[in-house]
């Protein structure tokens, strides 16, 4: 409807007025996965939006019950590893406490199947096994040794990477530290920037 | 999630187009839900006037026009209630503290250990990434539950339950590290014997939430 996209999530406007669409959008569950993470570093410092969401959530608006939260702040709290902060995530990671049902996307065949102007599209498709769905987005997907990656802004996500699956991540920032590591050898193809879990470890690559 | 979506979206645009009998249904249909929004914020006179007015903006003002459609119409309306619920009581409590300030300037405030109790807890949390930061205060200062914060990062409640038990553990070295660099002390200083409950309690309270006087555990979420 109007030109959101060119507004950092999050960011008051000029007279100073919360993004409510943003955190409305973050509270359904809707926000792109560079909204979030824009937003998540928004709300750390902003009181007033952190009280705007958790009145929102406390009041009982819906909480992504079918559009998946996957990226956003669970993304960062992934990177926050390295710095060493989730040493946790590591040494008591349980396989299995990766948040159910509610954290995996929608299929497409039960998405909402458009909702013209009012209703944008998850952003971050991400569905392990639906190859029709692959087909659709061909343009924002490609194989790579045998794993599927999407390309979300800008940057290839594998397709079975999960932030809130918080396995150890490995943050490759130079070209030599690229050419070191023999596993991603097969992936370098996919360019200065990508995300791929290789036998349990997160390698997100960014190179200058 | 909304029980209108298809007609919500519709109503939009006709109200965007000065249809004033689809304006009439939008706030019959989401008025009472912005209303109970605003009542757990303000009392419940004060609570309809602020939607009241709120409502009177999007109308009068074509304010409903900054809904992009990014979320349901039932939740961002929800976020402008509270948002000028929230705005009121702010209004409302800096008259209050302005009044209380005019009565007893309190100089000696930060002399006292709560206060530098609470000032070195603060800046420990503020010294988080914003992904760790935002949990925290998410539980302590909005005082969430960790399955709504979890709804909310997408992590699971025990994934969240180790991560801000690992938070603590920072915010514990960093306050320490603070009390010492600050006024030469330690944080067990400052609030004797600091346990585990007892440093929830102080969090809850650097947080600005002395009515919650309960030491609580995460485990209790």
């Amino acid at each position: 409807m109007t030109d959101f996209m060119n507004r950092p999530a999050g960011r008051h406007d000029e007279d100073g007025e919360p993004d409510l669409n943003a955190l409305a959008a973050w509270v359904d569950g809707r926000l792109d996965s560079a909204g979030r993470a824009e937003l998540a570093d928004h709300l750390a410092s902003c009181q007033s939006c952190r009280a705007i969401v958790a009145e929102l959530t406390r009041g009982g608006a819906p909480a992504a019950s079918s559009w998946a939260p996957v990226l956003a702040i669970a993304a960062t709290i992934a990177v926050a590893a390295v710095a060493g902060t989730a040493y946790f995530l590591v040494h008591e990671r349980q396989p299995n406490s990766v948040a159910a049902p509610i954290l995996r996307p929608v299929t497409p065949a039960a998405a909402p199947k458009s909702t013209p102007s009012v209703a944008p599209p998850p952003a971050a498709p991400s569905s392990r096994s639906s190859p029709s769905s692959d087909r659709k987005r061909a343009a924002g997907t490609t194989q790579v040794a045998g794993k599927t990656f999407h390309l979300v802004a800008g940057e290839w996500i594998d397709n079975s990477y999960r932030e809130t699956d918080f396995l150890p991540v490995v943050q490759v920032s130079s070209r030599q530290q690229l050419d070191s590591i023999a596993a991603l050898q097969p992936y370098a193809a996919l360019g200065s920037h990508f995300t791929v879990v290789i036998r349990g470890t997160v390698y997100q690559v960014a190179l200058p | 999630m909304d029980r209108h979506p298809e007609d919500d979206s519709t109503l939009v645009r006709r109200c965007l187009a000065g249809d004033a009998e689809a304006w009439h249904t939008l706030v019959d249909r989401h008025r009472p839900g912005m209303i109970s929004l605003a009542r757990r914020i303000l009392p419940v006179q004060d609570a309809e006037d602020a939607v009241d007015a709120v409502l009177a903006d999007l109308w009068q003002r074509r304010r409903l026009g900054r809904y992009e459609g990014r979320s349901s119409l039932r939740t961002w309306l929800g976020a402008v209630a509270i948002n000028s619920a929230l705005n009121a009581r702010r209004a409302a409590a800096s008259r209050a503290a302005a009044d209380a300030a005019a009565a007893a300037p309190d100089y000696a405030a930060t002399d006292r250990p709560p206060e530098q109790l609470h000032i070195v807890l603060r800046e420990a949390i503020a010294s988080l990434e914003p992904s760790i930061r935002i949990m925290v205060l998410l539980y302590y200062e909005q005082d969430l539950s960790l399955d709504a914060i979890g709804r909310l990062v997408g992590a699971s409640k025990s994934t969240l339950s180790r991560a801000l038990k690992h938070a603590r553990e920072r915010i514990r070295a960093e306050a320490d590290r603070l009390a010492h660099e600050r006024w030469d002390t330690s944080l067990a200083a400052l609030r004797e014997g600091v346990d585990l409950d007892r440093l929830e309690f102080d969090l809850r309270e650097a947080c600005g939430q002395p009515g919650n006087n309960r030491p609580r555990g995460v485990s209790n979420k």
